[in-house]
């Protein structure tokens, strides 16, 4: 039999299938999506010619429901393929603070986690060293016991003239932005070669995607990954244990797999879904592994809170597609419990492009060359990225109107901000306004919304089984051979983008798992 | 890493890549049909006579700067146009917008395909269409052509960067201003 069926084959999923393959054990990784080569000539060709390189949504499979105005974009960015989002995600990976991981305790708010920052801090580590994270040590960021596996890419030339200087002349600081992006040659990977393009896509495999550790697991002959093979349900085999998982493959044709031990890496929405699929007798009458009631539930993403500039010189953007700094300034928890952190993120990758303001000019020939030339490279953007709280409310359920194209029922999301958010979202644009006013901009404007890519805390980790879905380690609390990868375990969201966490966990996770099946 | 050596292994990509596709491009599909009556050939349902027309259109929507010779702007506007044919569905109406443009080169001076027109009359052809109302298949094809040129390498020269998004740059490009000579 199988050692362990990992169901999701993006980054949770890759990395427990990795780090058990590693250990000798024998795994079957599924993922309802197509294997597509992330950095194929044509893909990065079709990128060159303005066509989109990703079949990005399959409406029959994808299909969801949103009862919230927040939720509408579910699809807009999760992609459902072997190596998941991280085939375009824009890597970075900075880590949460480690009040973040105590927030009950130190505010009387949201909830603990059941481990501490300190006891996930060598995982930070290894997950950093895996996935290849350029940075450096900074006065306010999280505490590190190792420096980073790679130096820190250089600062913009928009960072050095002009976000340095306006935050220094607001009494803020600025620290490097750590990224999933080779700053030299990493891992047989290349180093960044200034492409730009890094979403969506990265053609010189500089950006780490999960298929890094897709491939290292098939190596050891260990793995056996199966694509567009799509898990309907989990069967129990006991009362506390999980049998077999009923998948359907490309051509339609069910099936069935058993394993030993069985790992849910399929992302925040969808590992809610199965395990309210998957609903049987007894105690998982309303889900399996939800005797909490908490399946689906505290489901959060990340505020975000922009601020934009036109400014009076040209700042040099689009030449990196990612920005080189951050701010830890704001990410102290000072506003709790009333409003939250912000994680400061300069951008000069703003403004319309030379192909916008062509396409909007109205013009053509010598006439259109003046207005691009006169018009492109002013625009900057400062964007706080802020905590969310674990609303009961905010949620992934099972719709009772809309079935996918197997039948079974979309899930209905359910998103929404509340005072702490607002107040939050509130902060990142006063602070916004405060340090690019210091630029003496010619215009500034505001907008806001949520991180769409993120879906935190839908089968969240806690010590009380009955306050929780899962324990430390990311076993269900009620079955025994059933553990959760990905951030579905966050009990709260901090203000920084999870892959990172996502992947020490699922590195935890795995390294027990390899132990004890 | 020196200069040189990074220019050695952006061009050497830039280069596999390049056969790579050329190979690719071979086995995905290249519609070369037997040549026509009057000897026309079409790679990718374009004939070659469209394409020259298509080329000699970009010319005058992106006319030719220090920066920016005119061979460069040929050379995009064909990429992009073949690039384009070959992966929509449909693809744009570079065939009738082009009909458009011969009415008119023909109106203009008879006899005459567009790109044998004066560099004057080109333009006052392409104003003209420009100009009418409402919108013809010629403007949806001049938009598409400036959306490609702009989008690629002339765009990004006009406004003083050497690349763009999608093309390798010097490593520390993005360090220095972009005014820097």
């Amino acid at each position: 039999m199988t050692d362990v069926c990992v169901i999701g084959a993006g980054v949770a999923g890759a990395l427990v299938a990795c780090e058990l393959a590693e250990a000798g054990r024998s795994v079957v990784l599924l993922d309802t999506g197509a294997r597509l080569d992330e950095a194929a000539a044509e893909r990065y060709e079709r990128v060159r010619l303005g066509l989109d390189p990703w079949e990005w949504e399959d409406p029959g499979r994808d299909a969801f429901e949103a009862s919230s105005e927040l939720a509408a974009g579910v699809n807009s960015s999760r992609m459902k393929c072997v190596g998941g989002t991280t085939l375009h995600w824009n890597a970075y990976a900075p880590r949460l603070q480690p009040a973040d991981f105590e927030v009950r305790s130190r505010f009387g708010i949201a909830r603990d986690w059941p481990v501490s920052y300190d006891a996930i801090e060598p995982y930070y580590v290894r997950a950093e060293r895996e996935l290849g994270v350029a940075g450096a040590d900074a006065p306010g960021a999280p505490p590190r016991s190792a420096p980073y596996p790679l130096p820190p890419h250089p600062y913009s030339h928009a960072d050095s003239a002009f976000f340095f200087p306006a935050f220094d002349a607001a009494g803020l600081s600025l620290a490097t932005n750590p990224m999933a992006v080779n700053s030299e040659a990493y891992d047989g990977r290349s180093t960044c070669l200034g492409f730009a393009t890094c979403w969506p896509m990265c053609p010189s495999r500089a950006k780490y995607t999960a298929m890094v550790h897709i491939r290292r697991a098939e190596a050891t002959g260990n793995v056996e990954v199966r694509a567009q093979c799509h898990v309907r349900r989990l069967r129990l085999a006991s009362d506390r244990r999980v049998g077999r998982a009923e998948c359907v493959d490309a051509a339609g044709r069910a099936g069935s797999i058993e394993a030993k031990a069985f790992v849910l890496a399929a992302g925040g929405v969808e590992n809610a879904r199965l395990l309210l699929l998957s609903a049987a007798d007894g105690r998982h009458r309303d889900g399996l592994g939800n005797a909490s009631g908490l399946v689906g539930r505290t489901l959060m993403s990340h505020t975000l809170a922009g601020v934009r500039a036109t400014l009076r010189e040209r700042v040099g953007g689009h030449r990196l597609g990612y920005g080189t700094t951050l701010s830890w300034d704001l990410y102290d928890h000072a506003t709790y419990p009333h409003a939250g952190n912000v994680l400061l993120f300069p951008s000069d990758l703003q403004g319309p492009t030379p192909a916008q303001i062509a396409r909007d000019a109205g013009s053509w020939g010598r006439l259109l060359q003046e207005r691009v030339r006169d018009g492109y490279g002013y625009n900057v953007k400062l964007v706080a990225e802020g905590d969310m709280l674990p609303h009961a409310d905010n949620r992934v359920a099972l719709s009772t109107t809309q079935r996918d194209r197997l039948g079974d029922p979309v899930p209905v999301v359910t998103l929404r901000t509340s005072a702490f958010e607002e107040a939050t979202i509130a902060r990142g644009h006063e602070v916004g306004r405060r340090v690019l006013s210091h630029l003496r901009p010619r215009a500034l404007w505001t907008d806001q919304g949520v991180f769409l890519a993120h879906f935190l805390g839908t089968t969240a980790m806690g010590t009380d089984p009955g306050a929780a879905v899962c324990d430390g380690l990311g076993r269900c609390h009620e079955l025994d051979n059933l553990y959760i990868a990905g951030s579905s375990l966050f009990p709260t969201s901090g203000a920084a983008h999870p892959t990172l966490l996502i992947a020490a966990l699922a590195i935890r996770t795995g390294e027990h798992l390899a132990r004890s099946v | 890493m020196t200069r040189r050596a990074f220019l050695a292994v952006a061009t050497g990509i830039a280069g596999a890549v390049a056969a790579v596709y050329a190979l690719a491009r071979g086995r995905i599909g290249r519609n070369e049909a037997p040549p026509d009556a009057a000897g026309n050939t079409a790679v990718d349902g374009l004939t070659d006579n469209e394409l020259r027309a298509l080329t000699a259109l970009a010319l005058v929507l992106f006319p030719p700067t220090t920066r920016v010779p005119g061979t460069h702007v040929e050379r995009t506007a064909e990429w992009w146009v073949r690039g384009r044919v070959a992966r929509m569905t449909p693809p744009p109406p570079y065939r009738a917008g082009l009909a458009l443009l011969a009415e008119e080169a023909v109106a203009l001076q008879p006899g005459s395909a567009f790109r044998e027109l004066s560099a004057a009359d080109r333009e006052r052809v392409v104003a003209k269409l420009m100009a009418a109302h409402p919108e013809t298949a010629f403007h949806t094809t001049a938009a598409d052509l400036i959306e490609g040129l702009y989008a690629s390498l002339p765009g990004w020269r006009l406004v003083g960067y050497d690349a763009g998004p999608g093309m390798p740059n010097l490593p520390l490009a993005y360090t220095t201003s972009p005014d820097t000579p």
